[in-house]
């Protein structure tokens, strides 16, 4: 209740507002490695499966596998065009790559690297995708023509559709009937109930613009969303509102990746199109931001390794391996 | 074409005498283009801070947001269509700036409550800010709330229905919530803890009386939010927003921008119209229109039947069609009629429960009846009670005080003290819950009610739902002779009012 004078209090609100900028780079975090990409263009899409110790990483001309504890290239799965999304799905055996500019997605052998079919995406511009477990499908994000589809996650093939507009990027299920999609043009999440695949409404990612990726912490009950105006908006999904606002320092997210210890989401890792890398702690639940990187990799993707601790970020220069 | 302008004339002057029949509509997109003076503090380093999150969400209401600090000169207001008053502001620096500004004030500093005359002084009495960590529980609790009336105008905005609901989200973590205790000329729209004396959402129209002797400028408006209670207001959105009961138990922000857009609506007006339109605009109401005058026949005092006679009378000359029914009567008497008045000549324990649940208007003159009509809880001599020379701690009265001058019923007369009756004698009073509209009060007695009125549709005591209008008129039996000019003029207004269609 200390008083301001009214010339400070525009610079008061302008701090309030962007908390992040008084945050130097946190040097605990540094550059580990950088692994080296082949092909053109810059990888857009990484997932890990650490119980396999496998990095996926999706890239122009097909998705390159890396062992994630060597750091080598063990294999390769060719896709035409980018790749502009991954979902992996261990328990299938099985992978899925987007192809945007081709509209396709190829689901492709997780053992044998080796293609199983390229089915229609249903849309334009496919990007990200979110494997379900629960309902056995994994769901397309068409960015471009605003359709979600439904995918058979074992067979690939079509299982349903839904227009919802606007343009669509990360989705996540929370495995109770529920799939929130991050519509890019709209500032929202569509909520979608997975049985019927009909729209149960939107939540608003206010006073995040621009939403492109979701974590879900099923248990918590909490989504995390990267947005492209420099903010991680948390959400509570059941009443469907925002509960907090951590202000970040980058600008243009393109990703998040979330880290568990071993049960709880300790921390969480939104690559942006700036190429610095944000690091929001969770403590108790009370996200804030604990350090943005800068120049990580360009930032185009995230993902992170439960067993080692160490987050992939992936950008023009490769993939770089992140840790303290 | 005569009997078009007669129309026309009938339908203006009907606006003229009843000028709050036209209120009541708080639009959606009241906010848009509003310019808004927003008053902000500081908060420690580290603590958290919503300011900056309610200046852009009122911009993407349409607001034009202006920011201030403490200590601006009060004339900033100049201009604005709306005061903001954050709970990050240092209330001293602050001080009596913007209790005399007339335009609307929305505040959740509760610190400046009495500052602005909004509450008393006294902490932990007359207001609180229910800090966490010494009042834990309390704290705890306020994440829960119970909206009092669905008439209320605020809650009709934020389209909440009586009854407990959430504004904080609990997994939202840590706020420190206020409350203030409004005087009687408020309406209190949302309580903690189901107590009216906790007042978590508390607005006043203009012209009402608050604290001490204080009329209210403009619209003023108390909320319960602490510096980061702003960002955990609950909000139903996506399928909790189809669900009804959980679009009504997350409405934490719908209750915060209702609570904006009402203090930057149109406020009530005063009835202006001089006693002899007033009157006029009474007989036109009153014509063709069925009274049922419920009394004690063959009354023993002769005073008592001279007063009842005295009213049928003006009743009459009104023009009204009036008919009697005594007390132990059926009140099946009331079909057919669009008004039921029930004297003070009847015998409360003969009328029993009668007329509670009628569906017209009911103005009832004996006091004794108002918890057997669910218009006061049930207490005796501390939920309702009489100033009289015996069996009273408070002494005959004839002044009444009044604390909703822009009421209809005020019949335009202004807030403060006013001459009901000639001489002292009984007055009864009420301690009606947050759905009545309280008129008038007791001098010193800011707490008692004598005249007040509960809209259709509004919460009555012990959750009953009025089923039409109700009125109490503080007419003890043998007293109609006795009242003032201006107290029947009161009485006529509380008629028309009465008769006049709900909104």
């Amino acid at each position: 209740m200390k008083p301001i004078p009214i010339a400070l209090t525009s610079l008061v609100l302008a701090a309030a507002l962007v908390p992040g900028m008084a945050m130097a780079a946190d040097p605990a975090y540094k550059v580990a490695a950088t692994w080296q990409v082949e092909g053109n263009g810059p990888v857009q899409a990484l997932q890990v499966d650490a119980a396999a110790r496998r990095l996926y990483a999706g890239r122009a001309g097909g998705v390159d596998v890396y062992d994630i504890d060597r750091g080598e290239k063990t294999g390769s799965v060719a896709v035409e065009g980018s790749v502009g999304g991954l979902a992996l799905a261990p328990d299938l055996r099985r992978g899925y790559a987007t192809s945007p500019e081709r509209g396709t997605v190829v689901v492709f052998d997780l053992d044998s690297l080796a293609t199983v079919r390229s089915v229609p995406s249903g849309g334009s511009e496919p990007r990200e995708l979110e494997y379900d477990p629960k309902a056995g499908a994994v769901y397309v994000s068409n960015a471009k023509s605003g359709q979600l589809v439904s995918l058979d996650a074992r067979s690939g093939a079509k299982k349903g559709a839904v227009a919802l507009g606007g343009r669509l990027r990360q989705a996540s299920a929370d495995g109770r009937g529920h799939l929130f999609v991050a519509d890019e043009a709209r500032d929202a999440l569509h909520v979608i109930d997975t049985a019927s695949l009909k729209p149960l409404g939107t939540i608003s990612v206010w006073p995040g613009k621009a939403p492109v990726a979701v974590a879900n912490d099923v248990k918590e009950r909490r989504l995390y969303v990267a947005t492209g105006n420099g903010k991680m908006i948390v959400v509570d999904p059941d009443p469907g509102q925002m509960l907090s606002v951590v202000d970040t320092t980058g600008t243009g997210a393109s990703g998040i990746a979330i880290q568990y210890a071993p049960a709880r989401l300790v921390r969480l890792y939104m690559p942006n199109a700036d190429g610095t890398l944000d690091v929001v702690q969770n403590a108790k639940l009370t996200p804030s931001l604990e350090a943005s990187v800068p120049k990580a990799a360009g930032g185009t993707a995230a993902a992170f390794d439960e067993k080692t601790g160490r987050a992939f970020v992936a950008g023009a220069n490769g993939i770089q391996v992140i840790g303290k | 074409m005569l009997k078009t302008v007669g129309r026309f004339a009938l339908f203006a002057c009907a606006f003229v005498v009843l000028p709050a029949m036209a209120q009541d509509a708080v639009r959606d997109d009241a906010l848009k283009g509003k310019q808004v003076l927003f008053v902000v503090g500081q908060t420690p380093k580290g603590a958290p801070n919503d300011d900056p999150l309610i200046r852009d969400y009122l911009g993407t209401l349409g607001a034009k947001v202006t920011l201030a600090a403490a200590t601006d000169a009060a004339a900033a207001a100049s201009g604005k269509d709306l005061v903001l008053i954050s709970s990050t502001v240092n209330a001293r620096e602050l001080g009596a700036r913007y209790r005399d500004a007339k335009v609307p004030v929305v505040t959740w500093s509760a610190y400046s409550f009495p500052l602005l005359g909004m509450t008393g002084d006294k902490l932990h009495e007359d207001f609180s800010v229910v800090r966490e960590k010494p009042f834990h529980n309390a704290n705890h609790a306020d994440y829960y709330a119970h909206a009092t009336s669905g008439t209320n105008p605020i809650l009709k905005a934020a389209r909440i229905p009586q009854g407990m609901f959430a504004p904080l989200l609990f997994s939202g973590g840590v706020t420190d919530p206020s409350w203030g205790k409004p005087g009687r000329g408020a309406d209190v729209a949302v309580v903690f803890e189901g107590d009216y004396e906790k007042a978590a959402v508390f607005s006043y129209e203009r012209d009402a009386m608050m604290v001490g002797d204080a009329v209210a400028p403009a619209r003023r408006v108390g909320l319960f939010l602490g510096d980061n209670s702003w960002s955990i207001l609950s909000d139903a959105q996506g399928p909790a927003a189809e669900d009804p009961k959980e679009f009504a138990w997350f409405s934490g922000r719908r209750l915060f921008d209702a609570a904006l857009r009402w203090a930057v609506s149109p406020p009530q007006a005063r009835v202006s119209a001089p006693r002899d339109q007033q009157r006029a605009a009474l007989e036109r109401a009153a014509r063709g229109k069925k009274v049922l005058f419920v009394r004690r026949y063959d009354l023993p005092w002769p005073e008592n039947e001279a007063s009842d006679q005295a009213q049928l009378t003006w009743l009459k000359s009104l023009g009204f069609e009036v008919h009697t029914a005594d007390h132990m009567e059926p009140d099946s008497r009331a079909q057919g009629m669009d008004l039921v008045i029930i004297s003070a000549s009847t015998n409360k324990y003969k009328l029993g429960v009668k007329y509670a649940d009628v569906r017209i208007p009911v103005l009832l003159l004996e006091a004794k009846a108002v918890d057997a009509l669910g218009m006061v809880t049930r207490r005796r001599n501390t939920d309702y009670g009489v100033n009289d020379h015996k069996e009273s701690l408070y002494p005959p009265e004839n002044y009444v005080h009044m604390v909703r001058a822009y009421h209809p019923v005020a019949a335009g007369l202004p807030p403060g003290q006013f001459k009901l009756y000639r001489t002292p004698g009984v007055l009864a009073w009420s301690r009606p819950p947050a759905g009545a509209q309280v008129i008038a009060t007791i001098p010193n007695q800011p707490e008692h009610a004598t005249l007040f009125a509960y809209e259709k549709g509004a919460t009555m005591a012990n959750d009953m739902v009025a089923p039409a209008r109700r009125l109490l008129f503080p007419l003890d039996a043998p007293r109609f002779p006795d009242l003032t000019e201006d107290g029947l003029a009161v009485y006529g207004a509380a008629l028309q009012w009465l008769l006049s269609p709900a909104p």
